[in-house]
């Protein structure tokens, strides 16, 4: 089953009826009130907006199955809304992307952060792309080297504390 | 081509780094105005010190809870500024911004080294405020060894001039005959300014409005464009407009009156038992041995004494007072309960 | 007019120290690199290199602090334009049109219209500045939380001209973007906001790291690698970086009206070259014949929006010189270091240490001039960025984002948003909702909410209170008119064609 837009769009929608309406529950949970001694409370302006987003979410839904029916209508066969949101290519940036940030923000507390930015630049240039593991190395190298000189040197940003001790 | 741009790219960096170098080493930069007085007392005490007890060997991490520029930051940076020109420790103290939650994020990282003796940070009154509001998962008396008390920061009650308002009897008066109507402009909701607005409140009986604003610089641009009536701000930071007259001071939160305004009168003068003023001093992690804390304090006894200090107390309208690790504690159990009675009433009010 | 020349010339001559014009000029270099890095703005870079004025001169002190803001204000916008992550908040606005602008090859074009437009309106400022100063300032103490507030608005219906093709998902971005802002400790009362004990999301959460995953880590992973950029060398060369004549007479006055917004917003204390550059935007948007066209790559769109970030910071130095009243967060921080340096802003300062504060006006001149070579001189280095391979820059970039959303707080929580972020970005790119309208509200939210509240108090609950009064009030209508103007005059157009 193709994942087209048309599709995403409706799921857009629905979640944000739902994320709308926690956004209201989690208010009533926190006990933030809507109004205290007749100004607005802490809860106003959340619950304003939680009934905005569903509101928008609901729009979502009746806009694109009107944008549907205008294209059925004019006979459009391939209309934006049947394009296809998976994209081999992206999914494999999106995985590796946040994967290798994610990876940063775990391994600094043990190798340091600017290890693990090395590697993780190392690592991209690899997975993404063509060039040669020397090439790779030294581009993280000099990178990493040039990023200490940037924030720690010069602007003297305290980094993160690890085993390694850098 | 590239080889070109490699080199003019290389350049850049190396006059970027050749500017930083230059000018970094902070304690020789200043050619300027160099103390040429080395405070004479300091050598002695340094040397008793390292021949009794212990003495620190790393380098130590000086905490600050809030952001670069703010009150916490210049009593720190100041702090560590003394120690390094003067070369009264042995080691580098490297002070460090932990901004957040309002104090909370840099406490907690503290917190998380767990037994050190090269780590500690700066007090203000959010130390006290954002605990005892259970907004804080650390205790203030089991999670925390207390070091030095530095300085005191006294409140100033003022009043924007078109008030008419020349002494703070005037001001009560006009409270009382109109419930509700002054507004009182201070930073945050459970800071040390909403603190002095509930106790005139309570103790003079009348009933000013309190508006929160993000910052003291906020609070000032509000009274002085006529949109609060009073406020609660810091000598320092009216400085100016108090001389020109924009803003009216009508009493000092201090014990005694401050220098630089020998004519505002004290709360405690004009009959109100209002002494309270926001604390700053050094804590540690909790369970730090007492030679540490000895060694510590003396330090920081020493730095309170040093010329360059009673001029930066001076200049940023400071009381100069200080306890040392034994007599914080006693102080510090003494300002819970304060505060603890302070965040009663301001839950009352509220 | 005689006392003003000759307090001009004092200021210069403190400049003609060549120590002092290579801090002016390693104050706008720093303040070029710091504003391009993506995450960190002119505050940070003001905080960070503060410790290096300690025992400065004054004078030489403030120069360098001042260099860096308008640099920091130049800088963002080079890669906002060339990768399409802004360098600070206020560089936002150029992303809309200078990277679609790099997109079809004009990247020489779009860099070298932002200096222009940065350096001119700065040196305009700067003028007005001089002139202007103490007068203008005491009106902007007239903006209470009221007048605040409904600049908030008018800010937020810009939003109504981001939408895009679809409303729906503008305003669903903007109204989450709006909750974002709220969470955090509430500012009235006090109370954790969608919090759940978690401190690091007490301050709410702060909108560079936002911006730097919803537009940077975003774009790192929806890049296709087979861009194939024909920038041609000769959009390169250095004629090719003066717009045309035709650019030129359509470009000029956007800059001249974001200038005079920009440094007019600049100095209203609390409001800064970002909310400037929001407005400077979409009033451009509104009054060019283009408009339509903007985002997709208009030289009017990058214009606009320069100009008005450069002539905020001017702007917010008026009240914090004159009336010791900071007007942005990096005025207030560079505010602390002139006390430190023993200066005092205020009234008087212009009385009492007219040497500092006029240097300081001479000083910004010459660092426009410098800004305006480096941005020319150094624009062919800016651009060969982009002929780097994909992996190899998005790698690079992605690192630069990590360690500079560190940099920020210290905190590596901040990197985890901006990682967020960065998925939350992607799942909008696909589903093609909007990312600015989001950011805006972000940055508006909160104070709208703040205001709101603060001006509610003090008018005793009345919101009609706070709606009438004559500041506010007509700054209203304007808004109601930008944002419901164009539809009505649609139909009205209709109607009268019809007949």
């Amino acid at each position: 089953m193709k994942l087209t837009l048309k599709r995403g769009n409706n799921i857009l929608g629905m979640t944000g009826i739902v994320g709308g309406m926690i956004i209201i529950a989690l208010a009533l949970y926190q006990e933030l009130p809507f109004m205290k001694k007749e100004l607005p409370g802490s809860g106003f302006f959340p619950i304003l907006c939680g009934i905005a987003i569903a509101g928008c979410g609901l729009l979502i839904l009746i806009e694109n199955k009107y944008k549907a029916k205008k294209a059925l209508e004019e006979g459009v066969e391939d209309s934006e809304l049947d394009e296809d949101l998976v994209n081999k290519i992206e999914i494999r940036n999106f995985v590796y992307t946040i994967g290798i940030s994610i990876f940063v923000v775990m391994a600094t507390p043990f190798i340091g952060i600017l290890l693990s930015i090395g590697i993780s630049i190392v690592a991209m240039i690899k997975i993404l792309g063509r060039e040669s593991i020397t090439k790779a190395i030294i581009i993280g190298a000099v990178t990493t080297f040039i990023l200490f000189l940037i924030f720690s040197v010069f602007l003297g940003v305290p980094l993160p504390s690890s085993y390694i001790g850098i | 081509m590239k080889i070109r741009m490699m080199k003019l790219l290389a350049l850049m960096l190396v006059s970027m780094f050749i500017f930083t170098a230059c000018s970094s080493p902070e304690p020789e930069a200043p050619a300027v105005e160099e103390p040429a007085e080395e405070p004479t007392e300091e050598p002695a005490a340094e040397e008793e010190v390292a021949v009794e007890g212990w003495v620190p060997t790393e380098d130590v991490e000086f905490i600050i809870p809030f952001g670069a520029g703010g009150g916490s930051d210049v009593f720190a940076r100041k702090i560590v500024e003394i120690i390094s020109r003067n070369n009264m420790a042995p080691v580098n103290f490297v002070a460090t911004n932990k901004p957040g939650g309002s104090g909370v994020v840099g406490y907690t990282y503290m917190n998380g080294k767990g037994e050190s003796n090269y780590i500690m940070a700066t007090t203000s009154s959010s130390f006290y405020s954002q605990p005892l509001t259970g907004n804080s998962p650390l205790s203030i008396t089991e999670d925390f060894e207390f070091v030095a008390h530095m300085a005191k920061d006294p409140s100033l009650f003022a009043a924007n001039a078109d008030l008419g308002f020349t002494t703070l009897e005037e001001m009560v008066e006009y409270a009382k005959a109109n419930p509700g109507d002054l507004k009182y402009g201070g930073t945050g909701n459970v800071s040390d300014d909403a603190i002095l607005m509930y106790m005139v409140n309570e103790l003079a009986g009348i009933e000013l409005v309190y508006v929160p604003y993000d910052s003291g610089a906020d609070v000032l641009a509000a009274i002085l464009g006529g949109h609060i009536d009073v406020c609660a701000i810091s000598p320092s930071e009216g400085g100016e407009h108090l001389e020109t007259g924009a803003l009216v001071p009508l009493a000092v939160s201090s014990d005694d009156r401050v220098a630089i305004l020998p004519d505002v009168p004290t709360f405690t003068e004009l009959g109100f038992d209002i002494t309270h003023q926001q604390s700053r001093g050094v804590v540690m992690n909790g369970g730090t041995p007492v030679e540490v804390l000895d060694y510590y304090s003396d330090l920081f006894q020493q730095v309170s004494e040093t010329e360059e200090w009673q001029t930066f107390l001076s200049e940023n309208v400071m009381g100069d007072v200080f306890y040392d690790n034994e007599e914080y504690v006693d102080f510090n159990a003494d300002l819970t309960e304060k505060y603890i009675k302070f965040m009663d009433m301001i839950e009352r009010n509220q | 007019m005689e006392t003003l020349l000759h307090n001009l010339a004092l200021g210069f001559s403190v400049l003609a120290n060549p120590i002092v014009l290579l801090y002016a000029f390693g104050g706008v270099l720093s303040g070029v690199i710091i504003g391009a890095l993506p995450g960190l703005g002119p505050s940070v870079g003001i905080a960070v290199l503060l410790p290096l004025t300690y025992g400065m001169d004054p004078s030489a002190g403030i120069i360098l602090l001042a260099g860096i803001y308008y640099g920091a204000m130049y800088g963002g916008s080079i890669t906002a334009i060339l990768i399409n992550t802004p360098g600070d908040s206020a560089a936002v606005m150029t992303t809309l049109d200078g990277y679609p602008l790099t997109l079809k090859g004009q990247a020489g074009k779009a860099l070298g219209m932002a200096a222009y437009s940065s350096v001119m309106g700065g040196t305009v400022s700067v003028v007005a500045f001089m002139l202007f100063a103490p007068i203008i300032a005491s009106y902007a103490l007239a903006f209470g939380s009221s007048e605040y507030f409904a600049l908030m608005v008018l800010g937020l219906t810009s939003i109504a001209g981001m939408t895009g093709d679809s409303p729906s998902k503008g305003f669903l971005a903007a109204f989450i973007g709006l909750f974002i802002s709220l969470i955090g400790l509430d500012l009235v009362t006090g109370v954790q906001r969608y919090v759940f004990g978690n401190v690091h999301l007490f301050s709410g959460i702060d909108f560079i790291p936002v911006a730097m995953g919803l537009f940077g880590i975003a774009e790192i992973i929806t890049d296709k690698g087979d861009m194939k950029l024909d920038i041609d060398k000769e959009s390169l060369k250095f004629r090719n970086l003066f717009p045309n004549k035709q650019e030129w007479k359509e470009c000029l006055p956007h800059i001249g009206r974001g200038t005079g917004l920009g440094f007019f917003v600049g100095m209203l204390p609390g409001a800064g070259a970002t909310i400037a550059s929001f407005l400077s935007y979409s009033m451009a948007k509104k009054i060019s014949k283009r408009g339509d066209e903007f985002g997709t790559g208009v030289l009017e769109g990058v214009a606009a929006p320069e100009s008005a970030n450069n002539a905020a910071s001017m702007g917010a130095m008026v009240p914090m010189l004159t009336l010791g009243v900071p007007g942005s967060g990096s005025t207030a921080i560079m505010m602390g270091a002139l006390m430190m340096l023993g200066i005092t802003p205020g009234p008087s300062l212009f009385m009492k240490e007219a040497e500092v504060a006029w240097s300081l006006v001479a000083s910004m001149y010459i660092g426009n001039v410098f800004l305006l070579f480096l941005g020319i001189l150094g624009l062919p280095i800016f651009v060969r960025v982009l002929k780097v391979k994909a992996p190899i820059l998005n790698s690079v970039v992605l690192a630069f984002i990590l360690i500079g959303a560190y940099a920020l707080e210290n905190s590596m929580f901040t990197v985890g948003i901006t990682i967020f972020f960065g998925v939350i970005g992607y799942f909008m790119k696909k589903l093609k909702v909007p990312a600015a309208p989001m950011i805006l509200a972000i940055v508006l939210g909160y104070l709208t909410e703040s205001n709101l509240r603060q001006a509610l108090i003090i008018a005793d609950g009345s919101f009609i209170g706070v709606i009438t009064k004559p500041i506010s009030a007509v700054i209203l209508v304007i808004a109601l008119i930008m944002a419901f103007g164009s539809p009505i005059m649609e139909m009205i157009k209709k109607k009268v064609a019809a007949q």
